[in-house]
C-alpha cells in the first residue's frame, strides 16, 4: 500500500504559513482523508494544525526564500504533491491526483508565456514546466535532483554566479535551475506532464478560462499580495 | 564631422493621399525632429506646398504607400495587443476579486467551523461573486438556525 500525500512548505515570511493552512483546510473539504505535511518553523506552529496536518516538521527548516527545495526531498511520502501554499483547492478529484503519475517520476503542468514572467531564454530554450505544483516519486533520482535543485538555487543567487548565456532576470526564478538540471544534467528522472487540460490541476491567476476546455479546475494558485507580506511576520532565527 | 547629409524629413507616411496630407518629422532648427503634418490640398485645386514637393521628390509616391501601409498594419496590431491586454487585465481583477471574496467568506467564524462540508464545496467551486455570497448566506443561515435550537 503507498502512502501517498500533500506537502506545504511555508518560510521566511508568516503569511505563507497562514495561506498554507487556508490551502491545506481547503484540501481537507474535498478530501478528508488526505495526508498532507508541512514543513515550516516551529515558532509559527500551533496546537489547532495538527488537527490539518498529519505531520508538521520544523527541524533545521532553512530561513529561505526556497526552502521548499530544501524539503522536497524530504517528504514522507511515497509520492508526493507538492503544493506552493497560495492556492486553493477546489474539486474532488484532487483526492485522485496520485493516479496521474503513470511511468512517470514527475509530472509537472505547463507555464503559460502570456501569464509568465519569463519563459523564453533563446530562440530553442523556454522553461517550459511550472515549478508552483508538481507531483513526485519518491527514489534516488527524484531525491537527487531536488537536493541539486536547492544547491543549484543557492549557486544560482550567490553574488558571483554568472547568467551567461541567457538573460540576468533568471536569477531569482527557481524555475531556471530546474530547467537547467532537467536539460544540461543528467538527471535520468523520467519527467512528464498532467493531462490535458493540464491548467485544471494548477490554474494560476491571469490563465484564460478557455485553458481549462470545459473542465473544472481542481487548483487555483494566487497570488500573496505585496501588502499581505509586508504586514506579516518575518521570521527571524533565534 | 561627419560629411553625411542629414535629411529634413524622417519616416513620412499618408495621413489622407486624395488630400495630399503626409504625416512625418522634420528636422527643427534646434537640431531637433518634431512631427508635422504637410498638406498641399486636392491636386485639382493645385496648391503648392513645398515640403510636400520636397517629401515626394526624396521619397517617392510609392515608398510613401508602403511606408502607410506598414504604418497601419503595425498600428492594428498594437491596438490587438492593447485589446488583449486590457481583456487579460480585466479577468485577472475578475478573478482576484471572487478569490477574495471566498478567502473573506472562510475568515467568517461561522463558515470556517461550520461542518456543512457540501455547502463549503459549493462556496470554494462558485464561479461569480454572487453563487459565493449566495451559498455563504445560506452556511451561516443554517448554523445561526442550528446554534439557535
Amino acid at each position: 500500500m503507498q502512502n501517498n500525500g500533500y506537502v506545504y512548505v511555508a518560510s521566511v515570511n508568516k503569511a505563507y504559513y497562514n495561506a498554507a493552512k487556508i490551502s491545506a483546510q481547503s484540501l481537507l473539504d474535498f478530501y478528508p482523508e488526505a495526508k498532507i505535511s508541512l514543513f515550516t518553523h516551529a515558532e509559527w506552529v500551533e496546537d489547532s494544525d495538527y488537527d490539518i496536518f498529519d505531520q508538521i516538521i520544523t527541524d533545521n527548516i532553512p530561513n529561505h526564500i526556497r526552502a521548499k527545495l530544501w524539503a522536497l526531498s524530504q517528504t514522507p511520502y511515497d509520492l508526493t504533491l507538492y503544493i506552493d501554499c497560495d492556492t486553493m483547492i477546489q474539486h474532488e478529484d484532487i483526492s485522485n491526483v496520485f493516479d496521474l503519475i503513470g511511468n512517470n517520476d514527475i509530472l509537472f503542468t505547463r507555464n503559460r508565456p502570456y501569464n509568465a514572467k519569463i519563459t523564453k531564454l533563446s530562440d530553442t530554450e523556454e522553461m517550459i514546466y511550472h515549478c508552483g505544483l508538481f507531483l513526485y516519486r519518491n527514489n534516488e533520482n527524484t531525491r537527487t535532483l531536488m537536493d541539486n535543485w536547492y544547491t543549484g538555487y543557492l549557486e544560482q543567487t550567490a553574488p558571483d554566479w554568472n547568467s551567461d548565456p541567457y538573460p540576468s532576470q533568471v536569477r531569482k526564478w527557481d524555475t531556471f535551475t530546474m530547467w537547467k538540471l532537467l536539460n544540461k544534467t543528467e538527471h535520468g528522472v523520467r519527467v512528464g506532464d498532467f493531462p490535458q487540460p493540464d491548467a485544471r490541476w494548477n490554474f494560476v491567476i491571469g490563465y484564460r478560462p478557455s485553458e481549462l476546455q470545459g473542465t473544472e479546475p481542481v487548483i487555483f494558485h494566487y497570488t500573496i499580495p505585496v501588502d499581505e507580506l509586508n504586514k506579516n511576520e518575518i521570521y527571524n532565527i533565534k | 564631422m561627419s560629411d553625411v547629409e542629414v535629411s529634413k524629413y524622417k519616416n513620412p507616411i499618408w495621413q489622407n493621399k486624395d488630400n495630399r496630407h503626409i504625416v512625418c518629422e522634420i528636422l527643427q532648427a534646434n537640431g531637433e525632429y518634431a512631427l508635422c503634418h504637410v498638406v498641399a490640398g486636392p491636386e485639382s485645386e493645385g496648391g503648392v506646398n513645398l515640403d510636400y514637393d520636397n517629401i515626394i521628390s526624396e521619397f517617392g509616391i510609392e515608398d510613401l504607400d508602403v511606408r502607410t501601409s506598414e504604418h497601419k498594419k503595425i498600428k492594428e496590431q498594437r491596438l490587438i495587443t492593447e485589446k488583449e491586454e486590457a481583456e487579460a487585465k480585466q479577468m485577472r481583477m475578475k478573478q482576484e476579486v471572487l478569490f477574495n471574496m471566498k478567502l473573506e467568506a472562510f475568515e467568517n467564524d461561522l463558515i470556517q467551523s461550520s461542518e456543512d462540508k457540501d455547502l463549503k464545496k459549493l462556496i470554494r467551486k462558485s464561479k461569480t461573486p454572487i453563487e459565493v455570497q449566495a451559498y455563504a448566506t445560506i452556511l451561516i443561515q443554517r448554523e445561526l438556525e442550528k446554534n439557535a435550537k
